[in-house]
């Protein structure tokens, strides 16, 4: 029997016929979904928040500054919602971007967002050069002064308190001390990836020397490397000299004056007007 | 004198671990007064666990960076010469060689498996002492790992494959060799004319890169490939060391926990427990703890007497003095029970040993 004629003997037998009428019934109803994602008037980035200080706009968390800010240099029309709740994220973590088209971005994906879309709100640096030493200085954050960061959240017995109140505790009891660990032992485990100990003074004395490096390199001009539009470092950098301002490491660390100038401009300028 | 504790050599190459490579170029460079390298491989003689580690007269310095901080107070200064703004990148680039750069020789090491199983762990095996050499190699494996998630390297399997899923890191690797070949363009030095710190902390970790004999030979090769004027400046550099040798201590003052007990245990049991012992020691008792010390074993004392009363005075055990001829009694009547015990015992098919156990023992 070739194929065909065996397919059709198949078809045509009047039980799987009969079986297959059945089955063509199902699903009897569909009904309307209870909970169907609302459309989105404008893209939402979904962040832990609200801020350390009340009234601030901004979240308390500096990755989500970071890209908050980002998107303020960018002009683009976008809200902000405090969820405190990193599960929901694709990545794990907060922040992360819905926009109206349903599509929902992460990390790296925020920035090509940006510059793809609103690369005309944003400065561009003049040389490879300049491009450079962004990244270098970049990494100087994200490496030192992210470690005292973590540490004085994180590992300070006298911080823990505020940390606690920020991160979980909108959650119900047992519940808030098993996050509050798992988030502990995970900055712990970032450290320790930089770190061969966790040295206080070494870990503080690394970020003030960045501090300073940084605080050189910005000088007087408005941002970075003369740029006369906020570029990605500038985003960076306010995320972090925001944060350290509002928590008890500004008394542990020293914020020179020009970046607390530059900070609190970049605050009024874009975070609390808007555009 | 200064003394330097390192990982050991490897490939022609002082030491195979970019931070010692590092150390020992600059005191090469550098440093005019008498010193030497002790290949120790043995991260545990480290205060920090970590190598280098630099002995001067009494003071131990851990860490790369903390050593050139060190020598820099010393008056052997590599950046004199640099402007402030200079300086202020020299800091900014330092942290990204130690970031960007770590990161990539992390991934052609601990990532990939041929190397890591061919070259890498085999590596270690001949340069680490028995006992350490099966986890020192996956110690430093693990923070690799953790180090590499955020380029979406992810361990796949129960083997713990380290896979590139993404296939982002070639390209993160690509755009932090761009970034050197950037800052240095066409300069001799990072700095123009310069000699500084910079320099040597990047030829320390592109020699690792470049110089290393491996199955993947994937960073050497882009490096020859696409970026010729990094690989010239290695070249320069190494050219330059060549011509300085390196003094070897011999490590027979190694402060380890072994040779500490093999040499002298009576010393090393002093060290080791008298110290704990001495650290531990109270301090004065203030009178307020002595009042609380005080109430506290009284109260204690009280609790578990009112209990011994209680149970006693309710009978919930009872004492009784019973005389020679009344135990008999009582014994020859416990046999009884247990033969009816063990009658029942048996028709119920149970066959409780502890009860015939009890019989047997009175």
């Amino acid at each position: 029997m070739s194929n065909q004629t065996w397919r059709n003997a198949i078809n045509n037998n009047p039980i799987q016929q009969s079986i297959r009428q059945f089955l063509a019934k199902f699903p009897l109803k569909i009904h309307r979904s209870l909970y169907a994602a609302r459309e989105l008037d404008v893209p939402r980035l979904y962040t832990w928040g609200p801020g350390w200080k009340s009234g601030q706009q901004t979240s308390f968390d500096q990755e989500c500054v970071k890209w908050q800010t980002l998107l303020k240099f960018s002009k683009s029309d976008f809200e902000t919602k405090s969820l405190n709740e990193p599960l929901m994220s694709p990545s794990g973590k907060l922040p992360f971007l819905v926009l109206t088209t349903g599509d929902v971005l992460v990390d790296d994906a925020i920035e090509k967002h940006v510059t793809d879309m609103y690369s005309e709100n944003l400065g561009s640096l003049n040389n490879e050069q300049q491009e450079a030493d962004s990244a270098a200085y970049i990494a100087s954050a994200d490496t030192k002064l992210r470690n005292a960061l973590l540490y004085n959240l994180w590992c300070e017995p006298a911080n823990e308190s505020i940390t606690y109140n920020k991160y979980v505790g909108h959650y119900a009891k047992p519940l808030d001390k098993l996050l509050f660990h798992k988030y502990k032992s995970l900055a712990v485990r970032e450290l320790l990836t930089r770190k061969p100990v966790l040295d206080k003074e070494e870990i503080y004395q690394e970020a003030n020397e960045a501090l300073q490096a940084i605080s050189i390199a910005l000088g007087d001009s408005k941002y970075f490397f003369g740029s006369s539009l906020p570029t990605f470092i500038d985003a960076v950098v306010f995320s972090y000299i925001h944060v350290i301002l509002n928590i008890p490491l500004n008394e542990l660390v020293q914020v020179q004056s020009n970046l607390v100038k530059y900070s609190e401009r970049i605050y009024n300028e874009y975070i609390l007007s808007g555009f | 004198m200064f003394t330097l504790y390192v990982w050991g050599p490897g490939w022609d190459l002082p030491s195979i671990d970019p931070g010692c490579l590092t150390v020992i170029v600059y005191f090469q460079l550098l440093v005019s007064v008498e010193w030497g390298i002790i290949e120790c491989n043995n991260p545990n003689i480290s205060p920090t666990g970590e190598l280098p580690v630099l002995k001067d007269g009494v003071e131990w310095i851990a860490g790369a960076n903390n050593i050139i901080r060190h020598v820099k107070r010393k008056g052997f200064d590599a950046d004199e010469n640099l402007t402030t703004r200079q300086n202020a990148d020299s800091v900014a680039y330092v942290s990204f060689v130690e970031d960007g750069i770590y990161d990539s020789l992390l991934y052609l090491w601990y990532a990939d498996t041929k190397n890591f199983t061919q070259a890498i762990s085999p590596l270690y095996g001949k340069l680490l002492a028995f006992p350490i050499n099966y986890y020192i190699p996956n110690q430093i494996r693990e923070i690799a790992k953790t180090r590499l998630e955020k380029y979406g390297v992810i361990s796949v399997g129960d083997q713990g494959f380290l896979v590139d899923k993404e296939l982002k890191m070639y390209k993160a690797i690509r755009k932090s060799y761009k970034i050197l070949l950037d800052k240095i363009w066409d300069n001799e030095f990072f700095f123009g004319n310069n000699l500084s710190t910079l320099d040597m902390v990047v030829y320390g970790h592109l020699a690792t890169h470049l110089y290393s004999d491996l199955p993947n030979p994937s960073l050497a090769i882009i490096l020859r490939t696409e970026f010729p004027r990094l690989v010239m400046f290695c070249d320069r550099m190494k050219g330059r060391l060549s011509e300085r040798e390196i003094v070897k201590f011999p490590f027979n003052d190694l402060p380890s926990v072994f040779t500490g007990i093999l040499k002298s245990p009576r010393t090393w049991f002093n060290n080791t427990f008298w110290q704990i012992r001495n650290v531990e020691k109270e301090a004065e008792k203030s009178q307020a703890q002595k009042d609380f010390e005080r109430k506290r074993i009284i109260s204690i004392t009280g609790a578990i007497l009112f209990m011994v009363t209680y149970v006693i005075w309710n009978k919930i055990i009872s004492i009784e003095f019973i005389s020679e001829k009344d135990k008999e009694y009582y014994d020859n009547d416990d046999v009884d029970d247990d033969d009816v015990n063990d009658n029942y015992d048996d028709s119920d098919n149970d066959g409780d040993d502890s009860d015939d156990d009890d019989g047997e023992n009175e």
